[in-house]
């Protein structure tokens, strides 16, 4: 080979690799303003990187844009995943222990401790209604190693959890499964915090603050339904034992409309659908 | 003159597509070697024979005596290679061995190099027995996101070169490499959800890569100067992974002008390849000053920054290298990684 054809033979072969780098450089842009938005997070510069992951939002489908976008979302509602995961990741104990129950312990509700007033349907339902006292207070209990997120940041956490409806892969579900868990929690010291309330409050069980609770209760009902789903995705194989828990465990239409007409966030008196409850003790 | 203007043509071609890349920081070098270390993309501007073979495949057919090396190459945090390899013995993962990575959420790096070499004027072989690289880095407080890649190769390397005349040369390397690999970017959630198990499952790929180089080595002139292109990475592959096939330009010149009983290079590399962030991250300047009882080199870029030291010892060859990268994201942070490294040679 003479010296200037090699010459022209490694400048041409340069320069078709020069234009085939071409064809992977927005990708590399893309991961690079990734990058960015990361080390944004990483200076709890939410604003920021949520603008600026709205904006990669727009022009890509990308997933781990969108996995970035909620975690962004998350964290400026004061969640990070050091502080929360290894307690959020014990899920399946939590869960084994829920299924076990401890039936040594004490009863909230007793019927003996009713009046003599109280309809004997009321008494027959009292054990029931005991058992998932005690479920509430179990779990409730467990949870409460998970961060609180006050009120005005849920919204935050809302918008997460709708970011990551988007994709129906186990990674991005199991986390939205997490957010609603901690979401979960500040649901049930709410609704515990309004128990508080009702205490100091001479209306009773027929005080209007009976409808908020149970509007945080239908909250966490519902998310409890949409964990278990993504919890579904999370884990193929699990499929068929959660869909027989959602089953055994969901609210009949009844029990949901029922649910849903007394349940208002800013609170309404149940007495004139139970006037019963009037005369019980808190 | 023709030749220049072809040279000065490749180097405007690349520094037009390097102008306006804004892309992210990747890992340095896969190149394992102390002068290739304390040099950086300036390896390519000198052949000081401390490495087994040149980076620039037209310098061999400078050689003027056969020598044989084997080399024993260590950088950094050694602790991890059992982790390393202990990555690519399994063939999936657990939650506890998850668990574990994400729990320091520190990064680590580790090179490790068994080399064997011989080479003489026109040619010269190498073959790895054995390479093990790991690095791993975290970013993204609010839901953790790791990346890792992992790789223990075996590698024959042969290059061949031959003179035009005019101290104008031309080289190929052919690089022959088996590699056991994990590269993944996967988050806290990825891990653990039910094909968490999978994203350690380590691939196979084998790879054939042809990397020339032309060089021009003014030998009778009093500054020596030396420039030249070598494209580097350019290889077929029987299955294409995410990190291997990523060609890299250099065009390259150093002046290596004789002073007292040693000769001081000093050179510049540019280079191209998809990870370039800006067209100042292209150049890097180096030193080496070689005497007769030891080497020291030294190189300096626009986010890095290296020295090093090698000193032939009879048939024992010693040396050390440390190399700082500052990793900028966009001017929002920072990032610093440095590498220590040793290598412990035999001459024959």
């Amino acid at each position: 080979m003479t010296k200037p054809r090699a010459l022209v033979l490694t400048a041409s072969l340069c320069a078709a690799l020069i234009a085939g780098c071409q064809s992977n450089r927005d990708e590399r842009v893309r991961e690079s303003e990734i990058d960015r938005a990361g080390a944004l997070i990483d200076q709890e510069r939410y604003d920021e990187a949520i603008a600026m992951l709205e904006d990669l939002r727009r022009d890509s489908g990308q997933l781990k844009i969108r996995v970035y976008l909620a975690s962004a979302y998350a964290g400026r509602a004061g969640l990070k995943s050091v502080e929360y995961w290894q307690i959020a990741r014990r899920y399946r104990q939590i869960l084994e222990d829920e299924r076990n129950g401890d039936p040594a312990a004490a009863p909230v509700l007793s019927p003996k401790s009713l009046p003599a007033v109280v309809p004997k349907w009321v008494r027959f339902a009292i054990p029931h209604f005991d058992k998932k006292l005690r479920e509430f207070n179990r779990v409730r209990a467990r949870l409460s190693a998970l961060p609180l997120i006050r009120s005005e940041k849920r919204a935050d956490l809302e918008k997460a959890r709708e970011i990551l409806t988007e994709s129906a892969q186990e990674g991005p579900r199991l986390y939205r499964a997490v957010l609603g868990i901690i979401l979960m929690r500040s649901h049930f010291e709410e609704a515990n915090e309004r128990v508080a309330e009702l205490d100091a409050d001479k209306e009773g069980n027929c005080s209007p603050v009976v409808g908020a609770i149970l509007h945080q209760l239908k909250l966490s009902y519902i998310l409890t339904v949409e964990i278990l789903s993504d919890l579904r995705l999370a884990f193929p194989s699990k499929a068929g034992e959660i869909d027989a828990f959602i089953a055994q465990n969901q609210l009949t239409i009844p029990q949901r409309e029922q649910l849903e007409a007394l349940a208002r966030p800013e609170g309404r008196s149940i007495c004139r659908d139970f006037p019963a409850l009037k005369g019980m003790p808190r | 003159m023709s030749r220049l203007a072809l040279i000065v043509l490749i180097f405007g071609l690349s520094a037009a597509q390097a102008a306006p890349l804004r892309v992210g920081p990747t890992l340095a070098t896969y190149r394992m070697g102390i002068a290739a270390d304390a040099l950086g993309a300036a390896c390519f501007a000198f052949d000081l024979g401390a490495d087994t073979l040149p980076c620039q495949p037209a310098d061999i057919v400078l050689t003027r005596e056969n020598r044989g090396q084997a080399r024993l190459y260590l950088a950094n945090n050694l602790r991890v290679s059992n982790e390393a390899l202990e990555i690519l013995r399994r063939n999936e993962s657990t939650p506890e061995f998850l668990e574990e990575i994400f729990s320091e959420r520190r990064s680590s790096e580790l090179q490790a190099a068994l080399d064997f070499a011989w080479r003489r004027e026109g040619w010269g072989l190498q073959l790895t027995p054995a390479r093990l690289f790991y690095h791993s880095s975290f970013r993204n407080e609010a839901l953790t996101e790791a990346r890792l890649l992992v790789f223990r190769e075996e590698s024959a390397s042969l290059q061949w070169g031959r003179g035009l005349g005019d101290g104008w040369a031309v080289g190929f390397q052919t690089r022959l490499v088996h590699r056991r690999f994990v590269s993944q970017s996967f988050f806290l959630s990825d891990a653990y959800s039910e094909s968490g198990r999978r994203l350690l499952e380590p691939e196979e790929q084998t790879l054939l890569y042809l990397e020339p180089g032309i060089q021009y080595h003014g030998l009778d002139q009093d500054l020596q100067p030396r420039f030249g292109a070598t494209m580097t990475n350019l290889g077929v592959t029987d299955r294409a992974s995410s990190f291997s096939r990523r060609p890299q330009l250099h065009v390259a010149g150093s002046i290596n002008p004789a002073i007292g009983e040693g000769r001081l290079g000093i050179g510049v590399d540019a280079f191209l390849h998809e990870d370039l962030v800006e067209a100042k991250d292209a150049f890097t300047l180096g030193v080496a000053w070689t005497l007769p009882i030891f080497q020291v080199f030294g190189s300096i870029g626009a986010d890095t920054g290296a020295v090093g030291v090698n000193v032939p010892m009879g048939v024992f060859n010693l040396g050390a290298s440390f190399r700082r990268e500052t990793l900028d994201f966009g001017g929002i942070a920072e990032s610093r990684e440095t590498k220590a490294a040793l290598a412990l040679g035999l001459n024959f």
